[in-house]
């Protein structure tokens, strides 16, 4: 359980702005932070992690006190069981995939982490090539892997998904759900993608000019009403065809397209772009097996 | 879609399913959900809920006799229709609001509809989908 209980002024674009944030994060929690630019995300990742000091505050994690600024006690970043990975990947450039991840061991640690983790990333065909060979994804999946070497408790991601594209950010999605649930890892992630936060995250903390606005599950944050209906999906509106009085809404979903039938008063404030949810009873879907 | 308001007037619930009847005005609505009250906060008695089915949902049915499996019957006049080669939609007046239905246009024909007649719209039970505001 993390308990975080922080105070913090910040010099923002608008002026001055308190950062009073006081929410709990439970054991292998997948906890997404959203909210506007410059609402406090980013800092209370550095705050957790130990690179930003906060004005005033506590952080506990499983009672153990890493910050507690009344008591003069503050854990330095390397005694943190923590990960941090960046959109920006700051993989050290004269080092092959392999070494990147060697650096990151710790004195006397074994190494066998390190197979484990070329392994479980899929990066053994290129752990012998250096950066600048790879892909944007590849690099990604590098920083992940690198951050897992200690084998953190706590893994912080600060929208490293943001550059790449749709097709490898679905699939880094997927690795950072595997590695989440394989090392029962506690996780943040900071992300600005409705869909992404319903595939990844328990729940969601809704940051607005550095408060809590909004808490719970994506279904809780997002869903402008609660819908029954337990068939549910959030896309992306591609196309909208018009059929006589009938249109046909092509919606991008994770990596499938669909299509829904929809009538004249409900395309009315539907562009293509927006984002949307898709529900419809769990009576009507048909299952079957494919071999 | 569809949308209607009513207050929920009785619940029965087996395992994770509930049967949910919705009083819309005088008439019952029922819906079946995969939810309970213990799960579902909305479920309880009294509370406004919203009752919302789909267009191509809605059955039609003119000067109807025998048995039916379908719960669901609202009484309704005939507001306005449009005509497609093989589908036509119908804007029905229920209670004091409109709901539309969606029908090939080959069913629509032998019902022979025409504007202020009056029709029975059908809907099934696993059709209905419940709302509320969170």
């Amino acid at each position: 359980m993390i308990v975080f209980k922080i105070q913090k002024k910040l010099q923002s674009a608008s002026g001055e702005m308190l950062l009073n944030l006081d929410f709990e994060i439970k054991e292998n929690e997948f906890v997404t932070l959203y909210g506007s630019s410059g609402s406090g995300k980013t800092t209370t990742l550095r705050i957790l992690s130990g690179l930003s000091e906060a004005d005033k505050g506590i952080i506990t994690i499983n009672n153990e006190t890493w910050l507690d600024t009344d008591k003069k006690i503050q854990l330095p970043p390397q005694k943190r069981k923590i990960a941090y990975v960046f959109q920006d990947y700051a993989l050290f450039p004269n080092m092959s995939v392999r070494e990147n991840l060697s650096y990151a061991l710790e004195k006397g640690q074994d190494k066998t982490i390190i197979e484990e983790l070329l392994t479980l990333m899929e990066l053994e065909q290129l752990q012998h090539q250096k950066p600048a060979q790879l892909s944007g994804g590849q690099k990604q999946r590098v920083a992940l892997a690198r951050a897992l070497v200690r084998q953190p408790d706590i893994l912080l991601l600060d929208e490293p998904l943001s550059a790449v594209d749709h097709e490898m950010r679905v699939k880094l999605q997927d690795y950072i759900i595997q590695v989440h649930r394989k090392y029962k890892l506690t996780t943040i992630l900071v992300s600005h993608d409705i869909a992404e936060i319903y595939k990844m995250s328990d729940k969601v903390i809704v940051l607005e000019n550095g408060k809590i606005s909004k808490q719970g599950t994506p279904e809780q944050v997002f869903s402008s009403r609660l819908v029954s209906g337990k068939f549910q999906f959030v896309g992306e509106i591609l196309k909208i065809e018009k059929e006589n009085f009938i249109y046909i809404v092509v919606v991008l979903i994770g990596n499938n397209v669909v299509k829904i039938i929809a009538m004249e008063e409900e395309i009315r404030d539907l562009n293509i772009g927006n984002k949307v949810l898709i529900a419809s009873k769990a009576f009507n879907p048909i299952i079957t097996k494919i071999d | 879609m569809n949308l209607l308001e009513g207050k929920i007037s009785e619940i029965k619930t087996e395992g994770s399913l509930s049967l949910v009847k919705v009083m819309v005005q005088n008439c019952p609505i029922t819906s079946i959900v995969i939810d309970t009250p213990e799960s579902a906060g909305y479920l309880a008695i009294g509370n406004a809920v919203k009752i919302l089915f789909k267009e191509t949902e809605v059955v039609l049915a003119k000067a109807f006799s025998g048995a039916i499996s379908l719960q669901n019957k609202l009484d309704c006049s005939v507001h306005s229709f449009e005509k497609g080669k093989l589908l036509c939609k119908i804007i029905l007046n229920f209670q004091n609001t409109t709901i539309a239905s969606v029908i090939t246009r080959n069913a629509f024909d032998q019902l022979d509809i025409q504007e202020n007649d009056l029709v029975q719209a059908m809907i099934k039970t696993n059709e209905i989908s419940l709302a509320t505001h969170d």
